[in-house]
């Protein structure tokens, strides 16, 4: 049960009689009348129950695109349906046009396209549809709720992907460089070719040499079909926001990066969201797409208000590779205990991988640390001096056990961290 | 995660006996607690009107100190019939059909509501019925339309008891009786009357150290049917057992088998001296128009605030600013004034970041940098050497020049 405004001015318009008039005859007769046409136009309202829904979502979107989702309604009554119909999304979704007012015939049907800006990474859900149904005179209306559940996946916006060409382009010119400068334990024999002058001669094949009458030198080229394994943190130190986004945000989008970058370079991607749990587990050993099938299992991680069971991620590193791997650590260098949590958990996966530590830099603090301007400034000054030392502490104390630290700011991080992986592997590291 | 296309919602297919059940299971308990609402409130207003206590002075049915319920059930205990009355008519009335000689009247007019034609009537009405008219201090005129032999002499600020003095019989049994000024033993906030006193053919507890001949607290005309009391106060529950008073007070009034308690109320005055109400100065349609307004006003509530449906809600993950605990052990160190700890800080920094300027390495020991400071600035030894590693400062004032000093070291160390 509903009214329209055009009821209410109606009954505005109801004083001009009683002014007239006055009396309680009048009075009466106003309330009658009103009365009277509140009820006949409930009941010639088109029943709102008898309307048959069907909703058709797009199966992803990404963060800060805009989206439609159709809603379609099938008037089942005899009557004509003129009615408002809200769908009931969260708020988050961005429906900007979610209250719609239509008029279908009896046994017809209508669709409704509604436009959805998400404003978070995740699903979005809506619970229902409201009916409301006006009646002829568009005085009363019928109004119920049918429940109509839908979600939304929203993706993570892949911001980083930008930086993607550029380190692709590096990283296709690791391929055929002169030997003797990446020179390595683990770099791969790739062809043999005429040598040219500037070549290093102490890559020269002597033996290819002496069975051609030209001399030979060896090319090589990076391995491949090497592991990476990402370990995102999604612990209680994921949810601090540093500039505008989480921390789990850009570990995400630096995450997205690295798996694209290194599954371009030929190795074989894992990654394991984790806290005390395993939140989401992918790995490119299956078939193809395999940053369709990241992103849509990143894309409903939140941060969980739990410490991260570090003496756990070991085991599930294993359970992903047997083999030598690079291992990404995507976490936080500001957990209280991080000498109990981090460092021992670095050092130990250090002995069997390569151990990469990625952390988010706050600017803050390193704006705050020479901000000498007040004794209140001087006092934070003293603060971010503090935390930097200690994150600086934690830094040496890891680089000492053999594992290599990426410490950037929010937008730094995603590239810092793939020149790193690109550094490793034309030092033949991996 | 694509959408299933396929399926289609409908709602619930329930009788509307179902849904009403279904109403009614939802919003119980609210209406229940309505309805228990409005029922109190119904029974609130029933007992606060129809009870029997009231809060008048010398009400009968008044059982604070200023009421007169305890001489009033004394008087039924005895058999005394007391009826209360509010207006004239309605004692005039009660005289009539208590027959002949049967009834006392107490007439209390407070708020001299009574003209004196009315009060003329009603010591009439008392005359014919054979009755007995007892006048709680009545007004000078009033007092003079009663009975012409009754006269006003004044107020009095009152003793602390009176005597008879006279030989009335009702004021000889009684003896003392209140003289109505504030006993010592009295509690301040006890009530108090008016005094008045009042001079007739026989005149009884007058003042002390005066002639009762000019006017005393009771006063009786030639034939005793009517008296005026100048001194109610001896009645109220407060008093009524103090000295003579319940001796008087019973005598006076018990000695006919029905009491008429007559208390002029707003009824005694004449409907065309009454003040005019508001709407005899408003239009006729101003009532209704309100009203119907208020109802337009429902209306358009109901209009408006009519959702589409539930609210839904917004699951909102946990997000906490980074720089969080930064602010907070800023906050910190400058609420506990810790000068030596954020200064030892800000040193610190400095040096290890000297040190790796100067390129002396991590574990270069503080003097060997504050050396090559010295010589790489041109400052003195000793101006450096309090800057890096003198002792600290005891003013945030100092600390506060000493971090900008700092700064500035920092940066000429580099430009270098």
């Amino acid at each position: 049960m509903a009214i329209s405004g055009r009821f209410f001015f109606l009954a505005l318009a109801a004083l001009v009689p009683i002014i007239a008039l006055p009396g309680p005859v009048t009075w009466l007769l106003a309330v009658a009348v009103l009365a009277l046409i509140l009820i006949v136009d409930t009941v010639l309202a088109a029943s709102p129950r008898k309307v048959a829904l069907q909703r058709s979502l797009p199966s992803g979107v990404r963060l800060g695109e805009p989206a439609t989702a159709l809603l379609r309604l099938a008037n089942e009554s005899p009557r004509m349906l003129r009615g408002q119909v809200k769908d009931g999304w969260q708020p988050s979704a961005g429906a900007a046009n979610a209250l719609q007012t239509l008029e279908i015939r009896p046994g017809e049907r209508a669709a409704l396209s509604i436009t959805l800006r998400p404003s978070r990474r995740g699903d979005l859900h809506t619970e229902h549809v409201s009916i409301r149904s006006f009646g002829p005179l568009g005085m009363a209306a019928r109004q119920t709720t049918i429940s109509a559940p839908g979600t939304l996946r929203v993706l993570p916006p892949f911001n980083s992907k930008r930086h993607l060409p550029s380190k692709l382009r590096k990283l296709r010119e690791l391929d055929g460089r002169a030997a003797v400068q990446i020179r390595g334990a683990g770099t791969e024999f790739d062809s043999l070719r005429d040598y040219v002058r500037g070549d290093d001669v102490r890559s020269i094949d002597w033996r290819a040499t002496a069975r051609r009458q030209d001399v030979v030198v060896r090319t090589w080229r990076p391995e491949r079909d090497r592991r990476v394994v990402i370990v995102l943190d999604t612990s209680r130190t994921s949810a601090a926001r540093i500039e505008d986004e989480t921390a789990l945000d850009t570990g995400i989008e630096a995450s997205l990066l690295l798996a694209v970058l290194a599954e371009r370079g030929g190795d074989r991607v894992s990654l394991i969201a984790y806290d005390r749990r395993v939140r989401a587990k992918v790995s490119s050993t299956g078939k193809g797409n395999m940053l369709n099938a990241m992103v849509q299992a990143l894309a409903p991680l939140e941060p969980e208000l739990i410490e991260l069971n570090t003496a756990d991620i070991p085991r599930q590193v294993r359970d992903v590779t047997a083999h030598r791997a690079l291992v990404v650590l995507v976490t936080s260098l500001d957990a209280g205990a991080a000498e109990e949590g981090l460092i021992p958990l670095a050092a130990t996966l250090a002995q069997r991988h390569v151990v990469v530590v990625a952390a988010v830099r706050d600017p803050a603090v390193d704006a705050a640390h020479l901000d000498r301007s007040s004794t209140t400034a001087a006092y934070r000054a003293a603060a971010a001096e503090h935390a930097l030392n200690r994150r600086s502490a934690i830094t040496a104390v890891l680089k000492q056990s053999g594992v290599e630290v990426v410490d950037a700011a929010p937008e730094d991080l995603p590239p810092q961290l793939a020149d790193r992986y690109i550094k490793l592997k034309a030092a033949g590291r991996l | 995660m694509s959408a299933p296309t396929a399926l289609v919602f409908r709602a619930e297919d329930s009788s509307t006996t179902v849904r009403t059940a279904r109403w009614w299971k939802k919003y119980r308990f609210w209406l229940l607690c309505a309805v228990a609402f409005v029922v109190l409130s119904l029974l609130g207003i029933i007992m606060g009107s129809g009870g029997k206590s009231t809060t008048g002075t010398l009400s009968i049915t008044n059982p604070a100190p200023a009421g007169a319920q305890g001489a009033a059930s004394v008087l039924r205990n005895q058999g005394v019939e007391v009826t209360a009355t509010a207006s004239l008519a309605e004692t005039a009335a009660a005289l009539r059909s208590n027959g002949h000689g049967n009834s006392t009247v107490l007439f209390y007019d407070p708020r001299n509501l009574l003209s004196r034609t009315q009060a003329a009537d009603l010591a009439a009405a008392v005359a014919d019925s054979g009755g007995k008219l007892v006048a709680l201090s009545p007004s000078p005129l009033t007092v003079k339309a009663l009975s012409a032999e009754l006269s006003s002499v004044g107020t009095t600020a009152g003793t602390p008891a009176a005597d008879a003095q006279c030989t009335n019989p009702d004021a000889v049994a009684a003896g003392t009786i209140d003289g109505g000024a504030p006993d010592l033993d009295v509690s301040a906030t006890s009530v108090t009357m008016p005094l008045k006193l009042f001079k007739g053919t026989e005149n009884c507890f007058a003042e002390a150290s005066k002639n009762p001949a000019t006017g005393g607290y009771l006063a009786y005309n030639s034939t005793g049917d009517v008296a005026a009391l100048g001194n109610p106060g001896i009645i109220i529950n407060q008093n009524l057992a103090s000295r003579g008073n319940a001796a008087l007070t019973f005598r006076l009034l018990g000695s006919t088998p029905k009491l008429l308690w007559y208390t002029a109320s707003l009824k005694d005055i004449p409907v065309s001296e009454q003040p005019p109400a508001l709407s005899d100065f408003t239009p006729e349609w101003i009532f209704p128009a309100s009203l119907w307004l208020l109802l337009v006003g429902i209306l358009a509530m109901v209009w408006r605030g009519r959702r589409h449906g539930p609210l839904v809600t917004e699951p909102l993950p946990v997000v906490v600013k980074a720089s969080e605990t930064l602010a907070g052990r800023a906050r910190l160190y400058q609420n506990a004034r810790a000068l030596d700890t954020a200064s030892a800080t800000l040193r610190h920094a400095t040096m290890t970041r000297l040190s790796h300027a100067l390129r002396l390495g991590q574990t270069a020991a503080p003097h060997a940098v504050v050396d090559a400071v010295t010589t790489l600035t041109g400052h003195t030894r000793a101006h450096v050497h309090d800057l890096l590693l003198g002792p600290a400062p005891t003013t945030e004032k100092d600390m506060l020049s000493m971090a900008v000093e700092l700064t500035a070291l920092e940066e000429e160390v580099a430009q270098r």
